[in-house]
């Protein structure tokens, strides 16, 4: 609304205007033809004020000599998320507001109001009027922010690309940022209110206007400031407190791009977050930092792993002495619950060592136990082992002999290339495992000894002096690995029976036992992708809590169409449908090009075997391949594509060779593994997998893995030298 | 030549809000902790709640020429409706006792009685409160019990806590309670105080003495000792020989005890659980026995049952019933929980992990049937774990609280007690000696409180000036300068100096001639004072901060090792950035190294957030925590509180990284809790710790910390407590006393 238009709405009409405190600015002629200017000090129908970081200061109008009833226009030069409430307030006390107007100039609100002279306005009306102009532009930001952000992620589930990745992973950025600064404001405000220097600056506008309680106010006064001194208990003092200091000191920067992965929040130990930050955002909450970060950080999930208290920043929660560390926690999950992000408990600490947080464990969204839920199996931390093994006779079981109590233990063997040497600490720290193939040392951390593995590794543990090897072993049994322990305890405390979750086997002149064969190995992987792998786990428990329909769920990264693109050729229909029906990991999408108008390759009967077995079927028409222009025809061929699916992954089956059933588990196992984009087996005959990312920044569906020669391809059975 | 008192013996009052005609825990306890006082050498009064009905428990008591039992129903001193006084009676008594004859202490347990002598305040400063009945987690305490206990606390000279669990508890709940807790664990006898067999025959010895293969006709005999109620699981144990016998495993139960609760829950609970005890095969009732018979029976059988609902886990006190089959060396079958880990080790063999499972229950009394050397190697570790538990134990830990607390001080010949003024603005560092100088026997202390270091109301200080022999100005501040120019004949004056007074204008104003002595913390700030002020050297004495000893001696959490502790971040002088260096230097040779810093932060500070070069500071050091990989995930703040104590069981290395200091109580504090202390070289510090712990570059510190052995096993650490010994609160109260009649000699 435009100065003129306000003015006329109040029912002020053009007449003699004087200029209070303007700073630089010449207001008279932005109120409209009609209005002469006259000298202070003559009256006047209107006085005109401008306040503002780069106009008059705010203080100025408490030393405009006005005369009472006198009406005032003060144009504010702030944007009305940054009004400087208390100073305001205090300044313009000597005045009675009647209107707040906005203008049309979106820096500039406007005050419409009335001079009463002798400081018997009030701050308290105004402190109220200008905290709401606050408010509420704090508001419409938010809401503004927060449509972006939706907007975004709508994006996102649509196209599933980095770029409207990176677009979401901003709009959250400028989310939190907003979220911060109107809580902020929400904070200051309300600190401001309770403030000593607002509480007495308000008495003593107070006894201004009511001498007589003089006495009375000065002692309250002289009581609220002797408060404001005494502790941390102390109201928050509009001088020193800055409620936005805590947000600064612990808020996180939003991962730049990103890859579209949820977002964890996670109090536990470190071991957790390395398995889950192989799948997922993890962001990391200290005991200082949780309830803060939680009000304010976008995340998809709260978990909280029991085994928290056993190492890491929250080392003793849950037992006696760790008291404020069960406080933190609280504060947390009131966070959490405030910002609407779901909690999860898993339980993975034994009972006894969380009692002192069993009720808080409680007010979690999500209760699970070790037996309903864990966190999977890392694939990508057994990037060293994805390599064939070698042959028995030259790859014995790994051994572990305990050690002397202060040193370290000895783990001898492992894959070709050996020895290895398992290093061991402290309880709370990781197991080491280092060696391994004739390239030289790599580190396996324990927590990739694979979580239920089951059969694929054995540890076997030799009698020796064990004093220190109960928590190395426990470290290691506790990620979940099967271990074959063979007997002769003597000496040790474990004489009367193995540790939870190892099988004792026998003597130690057993020698070792079988050592298993690439298949063997390979299938035990596979069924760990398919069921308990971490990328499985975090979606199951994404959909226990609700996050049904987020676009960061880790099972959208496994979505794969497969593109039939059979070329004028009479396709051979059965073959491609049995192969795509046989897959152990099912194609979400099958989208099938027809380049001959008239006589689609593959028959509608055929594709509706595809259809009800649940794998959504889209036929797209394309020309066929024009004499020259292979490029623009197979750029019109991934536009299309891209258009229609929403799949992470795209194979295109060229060929009507039958497709061997694990391809697309293989080959997806083998990215997850390398974090790659593109996929394929070690056989050069069948497709290759890569990400819509991919597709669209290269311009091509490669139909085979020899189209893709010299880029990096991550293939199961062989490691692959650029996963990172 | 002041002339030395004759030796004094503490004068203990006791009162328990307990009826000693049924012998129980809380029974018990005001028996041994009686006992126990008279041992260590103090002169005992015990106020009896109850009329007496029985001497089962009193009769030992009488028998001691120090101890004086007052049955104050029988004797006529109070009357009461029925058999026992209430609170407030009981307190009327106590006052009545301590009129006729001051106490030093006042010892009492029960929450009720307690807070009537809290309000009554009769016993304030005096009094030695152990409280079992309160809640027992942060959350059941509500803010009008926080209110209560935080009076309890404020009122109390000592807290007394079963358990350090309890100790943890208090300290963190109830505002007032650190620094005045002292463990007073349950005391059972030792086992070869020789119990009789329950015949009477010959004293029976431990059942370990010739542990024998159970053959297979001879049932492994079980004991259960106590109250039968549900959740103490004492139905389900009578099921244990029917469960056994399925599994092939012959045991028979014998269950102690007279007891049987009422279960609200349950109305049929109670005559089940006495047809259980009476008409099961292979249960055998003892009924109710007399203490020392019934661990005589205990002593005879092979496995203590001391197995629990999983609900009772999170009790915050130990079994006196697993101390007592732990003195006999009974293998005990009990809940693994972290209070049983800690008394018997976490690889103590005979530990329920589930509870909740009968089936547990009988694998492991399986293994103890079938595995002699299993019982033999409980029994032992029970045993040894029980030693700190006995009468002994229990003298010995009381002498030393006694000493704390009722120290023997020479003290002039005066007719009159000597008054003590302390004017100060702060007490924060002077809590400690104020306490002590309120025990002094013949000393009367005030205080003149200033509102602000320069306000004050002048009558007050006059009146109190015209009272005071002694006038401790704590702070060398315009409290100083107003003492010294109102200095009366005679009387003394001593000023204790910090460090920011050095700055400060008014220290010329301070009459240098009206000051006998000026105390400062370490000799390099003597020597500051000397120089600023041109005041008597001999004068300027140096007596270090107080750390109490017996406060931080507490074992260290695991994992302690790789943990830094920083005490105060803020403001910037005190090194933030320095402390940091240390972290990045230390985790890139081992990455889990960590930092703990326990601290107001700098926002929680108005005068320091409202100064730029101090935000700027912080800011940079939190965006640094921030973005280096090194020390991302790597920094804990903790809040800031007085259970610094308990906080330091969780730190292995205690850096000091300020600028400039005075003292610097923290590292010594750290010292005291079994720490190493890692100092920066400020001006001074080598004056107040030993070079080996002073370091002139993050470098070196650096390599002090990750180079080193395991804490507790770093060979320095006989050292560190031979260093800080010097510290101790009886080494520095002994000077802070003797100033007070007498000028110190200078020694820096």
């Amino acid at each position: 609304m435009r100065i003129v238009a306000a003015l006329a709405a109040a029912g002020v009409t053009p007449g003699r205007v004087v200029c209070g405190p303007c700073g630089s600015i010449d207001p008279v002629p932005a109120l409209g033809p009609g209005w002469q200017e006259v000298s202070p000090g003559e009256p006047a129908d209107l006085a005109v004020c401008v306040v503002g970081p780069r106009d008059a200061d705010p203080a100025a109008l408490a030393a405009v000599d006005l005369p009472p009833g006198q009406r005032v226009l003060i144009l504010l030069g702030w944007a009305p998320a940054d009004l400087p409430v208390a100073q305001l307030a205090a300044a313009l006390s000597g005045f009675t507001v009647s209107a707040i107007q906005r203008t049309a100039y979106p820096r500039l609100p406007l005050l419409l109001c009335t001079a009463q002279g002798g400081g018997q306005g009030g701050q308290g009306s105004w402190f109220a009027a200008l905290a709401g102009i606050r408010m509420d532009a704090a508001a419409a930001a938010l809401a503004q922010a927060s449509a972006a952000r939706a907007h975004a992620e709508s994006q996102l589930a649509r196209h599933g690309d980095a770029d409207t990745a990176a677009a979401l992973a901003r709009t959250e950025a400028a989310l939190t940022e907003q979220r911060a600064l109107t809580r902020a404001a929400a904070m200051r405000v309300d600190a401001i209110e309770r403030s000593a220097a607002w509480q007495v600056g308000d008495l003593l506008v107070g006894v201004a206007r009511r001498p007589r309680s003089a006495p009375a106010a000065v002692s309250r006064a002289a009581a609220i400031w002797r408060r404001r001194r005494s502790g941390p208990a102390a109201p928050a003092d509009a001088d020193g407190i800055d409620p936005l200091a805590p947000i600064r000191a612990w808020s996180r920067r939003a991962p730049a791009g990103g890859r579209g992965a949820p977002r964890i929040a996670l109090i536990g130990p470190p071991r957790t977050r390395e398995i889950l930050a192989s799948t997922a955002e993890v962001l990391v909450l200290a005991p200082h930092d949780a309830a803060v970060l939680l009000a304010g950080e976008p995340v998809d999930l709260l978990l909280i792993d029991t085994e928290a208290g056993s190492a890491g920043a929250w080392s003793g929660l849950g037992t006696p002495t760790g008291l404020d560390r069960a406080e933190s926690l609280a504060a947390a999950l009131t966070a959490a619950r405030g910002a609407g992000v779901p909690s999860v408990v898993w339980r993975s600490a034994p009972r006894y060592r969380t009692l002192t947080i069993g009720s808080l464990l409680g007010r979690a969204d999500l209760d699970l136990s070790p037996r309903q839920w864990h966190p999977g199996t890392a694939l990508p931390l057994l990037a060293p082992l994805t390599g064939p093994l070698p042959p028995a006779d030259r790859w014995p079981l790994a051994q572990f002999t305990g050690g002397p109590a202060d040193g370290p233990a000895q783990f001898t063997g492992g894959p070709a290339g050996g020895p290895a040497q398992f290093t061991g600490g402290p309880a709370d720290g990781p197991a080491q495992f280092t060696g391994g193939p004739a390239g030289g040392p790599q580190t396996l951390p324990s927590v990739a000894w694979g979580l239920p593995l089951r059969s694929a590794l054995r540890i076997r543990l030799l009698a020796g002096d064990l004093a220190r090897t109960p928590s190395l072993l426990g470290d290691v049994l506790a990620a979940g690995a099967a271990a074959d322990v063979v007997g002769g305890w003597s000496g040790t405390r474990w004489a009367d029976r193995p540790p939870p979750g190892a099988r004792e086997v026998g003597s130690t002149d057993d020698g070792f036992g079988p050592v298993l064969d690439d298949q063997t190995w390979l299938a035990a992987v596979r069924e760990i992708w398919q069921d308990s792998s971490t990328p499985v786990m975090l979606d199951d428990v994404l959909e226990m809590v609700g996050a049904d329909g987020s676009p960061r769920r880790p099972a959208r990264k496994r979505r794969v169409t497969v593109i039939l693109d059979p070329g004028t050729e009479q396709a051979v229909a059965g073959s491609a449908v049995t192969s795509i029906l046989q897959q152990r990991h099912r194609p979400a999408e099958v989208i099938v090009i027809d380049r001959a108008a008239d006589q689609p390759a593959i028959s509608d009967r055929a594709l509706s075997e595809i259809s009800w077995a649940g794998i959504t079927v889209t036929r797209l028409s394309l020309p066929g391949p024009d004499g020259g222009d292979h490029g623009g025809a197979e750029a019109e061929l991934v536009h299309r594509v891209l258009l229609h699916t929403r799949s992470h992954w795209l194979t295109r089956w060229h060929s009507t060779t039958p497709v061997a059933a694990s391809v697309l588990c293989d080959c997806l196992i083998a990215a997850e593994i390398g974090h790659a984009e593109l996929a394929a087996t070690t056989d050069p005959r069948t497709p290759v997998l890569v990400t819509a990312g991919w597709a669209a920044a290269s311009a091509t569906l490669p139909a085979s893995q020899r189209a893709v020669a010299g880029a990096p391809v991550a293939r199961l059975g062989r490691p692959n030298p650029d996963h990172r | 030549m002041t002339q030395v008192n004759r030796r004094h013996r503490p004068r203990a009052l006791v009162y328990g809000d307990v009826n000693l005609n049924i012998i129980d825990g809380s029974a018990i306890w005001a028996v041994s902790i009686v006992e126990a006082l008279a041992g260590a050498g103090a002169e005992v009064t015990f106020v009896l709640k109850a009329r007496v009905r029985t001497e089962r428990l009193l009769e030992p008591l009488r028998r001691l020429p120090s101890v004086r039992i007052v049955a104050a129903l029988d004797e006529g001193l109070a009357t009461a409706r029925g058999d026992t006084m209430s609170p407030a009676t009981a307190i009327s008594v106590l006052r009545t006792l301590d009129a006729e004859q001051r106490h030093d202490l006042v010892v009492m347990r029960g929450l009720r009685a307690v807070s009537a002598a809290v309000e009554s305040t009769s016993f304030n400063g005096r009094l030695w409160a152990y409280l079992t009945d309160i809640p027992q987690h942060p959350s059941a305490i509500d803010p009008a019990m926080t209110e209560q206990l935080a009076q309890i606390a404020q009122a109390s000279r000592v807290l007394l806590c079963q358990t350090s669990e309890l100790r943890s508890l208090l300290e963190f709940a109830v505002p007032g309670a650190a620094g005045r807790c002292l463990l007073w664990p349950p005391v059972v006898p030792p086992a070869d105080a020789a119990p009789s067999a329950p015949d009477g025959s010959a004293p029976v010895q431990s059942a370990l003495a010739d542990p024998q293969p159970n053959p297979s006709d001879r049932p492994l005999q079980l004991v259960y000792s106590g109250k039968f109620a549900p959740l103490w699981n004492t139905l389900a144990m009578t099921a244990l020989p029917g469960l056994c016998s399925r599994a092939g495993i012959n045991v028979t139960v014998h269950m102690i005890g007279d007891k049987i609760h009422d279960d609200p829950a349950d109305a049929t609970f109670a005559t089940r659980m006495r047809t259980a005890l009476t008409d099961t095969p292979g249960v055998h009732w003892h009924g109710g026995l007399p203490r020392a018979e019934a661990l005589a029976l205990m002593a005879t059988m092979d496995v203590s049952l001391s197995w629990r609902d999983p609900l009772l886990d999170d009790s915050l006190e130990i079994s006196t019933k697993v101390l007592e089959a732990g003195t006999l060396g009974l293998p005990i079958v009990l809940n693994r929980t972290l209070m049983h880990e800690d008394l018997l080790g976490p690889e103590y063999p005979l530990f329920l992990d589930t509870p909740g499972e009968v089936d547990e229950v009988v694998a492991c009394l399986g293994r103890l049937a079938l595995e002699p050397t299993l019982r033999q190697r409980a029994g032992v570790i029970a045993e040894r774990a029980t030693a700190e538990f006995t009468m002994a134990a229990a003298v010995a830990r009381m002498r030393g609280y006694l000493a704390l607390c009722t120290p023997e001080v020479p003290q002039p010949s005066r007719a009159q007690p000597l008054r003590v003024l302390i004017a100060s603005h702060d007490l924060k560092f002077f809590t400690r000696a104020l306490d002590h100088y309120r025990s002094l026997p013949g000393v009367v202390v005030r205080l003149d409180h200033w509102s602000t270091l320069t306000r004050h109301d002048p009558e007050q200080s006059r009146r109190l000036n015209d009272w005071a022999d002694v006038v401790i100005a704590e702070w060398a501040g315009p409290n100083a300068v107003w003492y010294s120019r109102h200095r009366r004949p005679g009387q003394r004056l001593i000023v204790r100096l910090h460090r920011f007074e050095l700055g400060a204008r008014w220290l010329d104003d301070i009459d240098a001639g009206a000051v006998d002595q000026c105390i400062c913390v370490n000799a390099h700030y003597a020597e500051l004072t000397a120089q600023r002020t041109g005041w008597d050297r001999s004068r300027i004495v140096v007596v270090p901060n107080i750390v109490d000893l017996v406060q931080f001696n507490r074992p260290k959490h695991a994992g302690a090792d790789l943990r830094l502790g920083l005490i105060g971040a803020a403001p910037a002088r005190k090194g933030l950035h320095r402390a940091l260096d240390v972290l990045t230097e230390v985790r890139r040779i081992d990455p889990r190294y960590r930092l703990l810093i326990k601290s107001r932060l700098p926002w929680e500070l108005w005068w320091v957030w409202k100064r730029p070069e101090e935000r700027a500071y912080f800011e940079e050091a939190f965006e640094r925590i921030r973005q280096s990989a090194e020390l991302a995930d790597a920094v804990t703040f903790d809040p800031y509180g007085a259970d610094v104590a308990d906080w330091l069981r969780r730190v292995g290395w205690v850096l000091s990284t300020s600028d400039d200091e005075s003292f610097h109580l923290a590292p010594a504090e750290g010292m005291a809790s079994g720490a190493l202390p890692v100092v920066w070289d400020w001006p001074g510090a080598r004056t107040v710790y030993d070079d080996a712990w002073v370091h002139g570059d993050v470098a070196s510190m650096a390599a002090a910390i990750a180079g080193a052995p395991r804490v507790a096993d770093d060979p320095r650490i006989p050292l560190v407590r031979q260093q800080v010994a010097a510290f101790d609160a009886p080494v520095v109260l002994q000077s802070l006393t003797e100033v007070l009649t007498e000028n110190l000699p200078r020694r820096w």
